[in-house]
């Protein structure tokens, strides 16, 4: 009995809970589980103040964080991005350029296919240019190391450029068409009138010495001749584009457009000279036939 | 008796609300996972279990259960009958541990958490996987062991000050 007395309040607890669980259940059985309905009304409706507080801190405090404190890295990311955003954009203006002079040497390569002559020629980067008004003149990275000379014709795309008038190891000057002190032996193309065009210290140039009597038309074009011993003969040179006669003159007043731009040439088509290309492939057979001989 | 001794029992069932109102709205903010989610309730429980007040302490633990479980997705009787499992279980238990060692607290909270989570687990329709059952039991019993120690250190801390002259009352 001792025993029983000491564990009655155990088993009356457990009876009660027994009695308690065993009601829950019947009465959600056959009610749909309104009593837990009404409770969690209850306790949402009473817990919903510190809910929203706490929910109203918390996002208050990472709202803080994130627009304020995590700026110090968003500021050091930024510039990181920056830094990146110039980089690419200086390798996208860097592989543009390198299109550019790619489509640029296409063509190029176009044009020396056209004439036989230029398949002995090199092509050279222009990397100077002279800043005086009164002289045309460009630098090329070729020099004598590349077996250019002094005289040697340069081209670009349009035709004629110009001709070398100093040479270095590495590097050359490109007297260009328009300098003042520049001539070339030029012939009409439509009807093989020959001509001299001399630069004119603009960017255009001068058809000399013709007669007054001479059919000279706009829009002429004119190639060389070859009787400079400069320039190959059937190169385009220009375009006339005006053409008068002087009052008292002997002579016809002919201004001639060059197939270049002086201001956005960036690579020229230079052949050496023709007796040395003459040797040099000379030079070439033998060896060869020479290797196949062994 | 105090007169206050009379409602203990409220004491703990609206604390038990609001700390599920707690849990359910500060551990998502705090980036714990919903499976690992502690149930803080398990402490109160624990504490009770240690409570020699009779039945003052076990109509607390049922308002525990009972609050507890209105928060649950399992609301019917199953939450609330572990608890009071877990708490029958504690109440078992030597009670100088519990009142004097914080952590065998927490480790029997845990544990509580453990069990509860692999019978919900079991009872639940769909059953998840087991490897699903056994990774979330455990990592319930772990955060839960790790919750529950500051409360369960501050209640002990409570009942340590407050302790009553009279065994059979208590004042808060």
């Amino acid at each position: 009995m001792p025993v029983l007395s000491r564990r009655l309040p155990w088993l009356f607890s457990l009876a009660l809970i027994f009695i308690f669980l065993t009601l829950c259940v019947n009465y959600g059985l056959r009610s749909g589980g309104s009593l837990f309905t009404i409770a969690e009304r209850s306790a949402l409706t009473m817990t919903y103040p510190l809910q929203k507080s706490i929910d109203f801190v918390f996002t208050l405090s990472s709202d803080f964080l994130d627009r304020y404190i995590k700026l110090v890295d968003v500021k050091e990311r930024n510039h990181k991005l920056k830094a990146d955003n110039d980089l690419l954009k200086f390798r996208i203006e860097q592989l543009q350029e390198t299109q550019n002079e790619n489509r640029r040497l296409h063509q190029l390569l176009n044009f020396k296919k056209q004439h036989e002559i230029l398949n002995q020629g090199i092509a050279a980067h222009v990397i100077g240019r002279q800043t005086s008004p009164l002289s045309h003149i460009l630098v090329i990275d070729c020099g004598s190391n590349q077996n250019l000379d002094l005289n040697n014709p340069a081209f670009t795309l349009g035709g004629v450029v110009g001709r070398i008038i100093a040479c270095g190891p590495q590097s050359a000057k490109v007297l260009l068409l328009i300098d003042r002190n520049s001539a070339c032996d030029v012939i009409i193309q439509r009807n093989r009138i020959r001509g001299v065009l001399q630069g004119t210290g603009t960017n255009l140039c001068r058809l000399a010495y013709l007669q007054r009597t001479a059919d000279v038309k706009v829009g002429d074009k004119l190639i060389t001749s070859g009787l400079d011993s400069i320039f190959p003969k059937g190169i385009t040179v220009g375009t006339v584009i005006t053409v008068s006669n002087e009052s008292d003159g002997l002579i016809k007043k002919i201004q001639v457009r060059p197939e270049f731009d002086p201001d956005t040439i960036e690579e020229v088509y230079v052949i050496p000279s023709l007796a040395t290309a003459a040797a040099d492939n000379q030079a070439q057979l033998t060896t060869t036939s020479q290797t196949t001989g062994e | 008796m105090s007169t206050l001794s009379l409602f203990f029992p409220l004491y703990f069932t609206l604390a038990a609300l609001f700390l599920t109102a707690i849990e359910t709205t500060l551990f998502p903010h705090l980036g714990v996972p919903s499976v690992c989610t502690p149930d803080l309730n398990l402490a109160l429980i624990t504490f009770l279990a240690s409570c020699s007040l009779g039945w003052r302490s076990f109509l607390a633990a049922l308002g525990v259960a009972f609050a507890s479980s209105l928060y649950s997705s399992s609301p019917g009787i199953i939450q609330p009958g572990i608890m009071l499992f877990i708490f029958f279980t504690g109440s078992r238990l030597n009670q100088t541990i519990f009142m004097n060692n914080i952590l065998p607290q927490a480790v029997f909270a845990g544990s509580g958490k453990l069990v509860m989570t692999v019978f919900l687990g079991l009872l639940a329709a769909p059953s998840p996987p087991f490897s699903t059952t056994v990774i979330g039991a455990f990592g319930c019993a772990l955060t839960t062991a790790l919750f529950t120690l500051p409360i369960l250190a501050y209640l002990n801390m409570l009942q340590e000050r407050f302790r009553p002259v009279n065994p059979d009352s208590i004042a808060l």
